[in-house]
């Protein structure tokens, strides 16, 4: 997967885009109380600051809607869907599917990562975007690498500081061209 | 592991172009939906609003 900077046009030299941030999946999750999300969005006010969009996969949504009860799914659909989404179009799912063979070539146990991550991931390619994420093993190296940890502290339930790290993630796009290439015909 | 260093946007610009036989031509419109607009702090606000509520899930166990 090439990013072709020569295909730019020169209005988007002029006033090029933000970079995006995707938001994985576990991010909205780990907003699921005030005590765990303030702190958490607290970074995302301050990577936001720094120039940064934010944007999710339309996947996340169907991971967050599962299970939920009409009242908490018009709630979370309210706030989603006045925001900037990813769909699942073609691209991306075949784009998903060459990751997998990819992660295969890597000899990344690939059972380990969700399918919807993999739709997270393709997206990123795709888009040049970042993703923010608990959980970075599903973005594994050497496909993905890290490009900032952060440690968000809280006070739990029995009022005792814990930490969870969320990272940022960067597609390693020269790796993923030639592995893509090196794919056996 | 520590924090790292504050990593900066990038200004993205150009195509990305997935190598096949024909090539596909993707761009940020190909794979974007437009939403309704909103900026970024009207996220982030309704954002607080939704942890102040508990609107989302709990999937910690399952992560």
């Amino acid at each position: 997967m090439i990013i072709d900077p020569k295909a730019s046009s020169p209005k988007a030299l002029v006033n090029p885009p933000s970079q995006t941030i995707i938001l994985d999946t576990n991010i909205f999750s780990n907003m699921s109380s005030e005590k765990k999300g303030a702190p958490l969005i607290s970074y995302l006010l301050e990577l936001l600051k720094r120039g940064f969009n934010f944007a999710y996969s339309e996947i996340t949504l169907y991971e967050l809607l599962r299970g939920a009860t009409v009242q908490k799914e018009e709630a979370m659909l309210k706030i989603l869907n006045s925001h900037f989404k990813y769909f699942l179009k073609g691209d991306v799912i075949i784009a998903a599917a060459r990751l997998d063979n990819i992660m295969k070539l890597e000899k990344i146990e690939i059972n380990s990562v969700d399918h919807g991550d993999k739709f997270i991931a393709s997206t990123a390619i795709l888009t040049g975007s970042l993703i923010l994420t608990a959980n970075a093993r599903d973005f594994p190296w050497p496909l993905f690498q890290h490009v900032e940890n952060k440690h968000i502290l809280y006070t739990d339930k029995n009022k005792a500081t814990t930490c969870f790290m969320v990272s940022l993630m960067r597609p390693d796009y020269k790796l993923i061209n030639l592995r893509f290439k090196e794919r056996p015909k | 592991m520590n924090d790292t260093n504050k990593v900066e946007p990038q200004q993205v610009q150009g195509t990305i172009t997935l190598p096949n036989k024909p090539p596909i031509q993707i761009n940020q419109n190909a794979v974007e939906s437009s939403g309704s607009g909103k900026s970024g702090e009207e996220f982030i606000k309704s954002l607080k609003e939704a942890a102040k509520n508990e609107v989302f899930p709990n999937f910690s166990s399952a992560e």
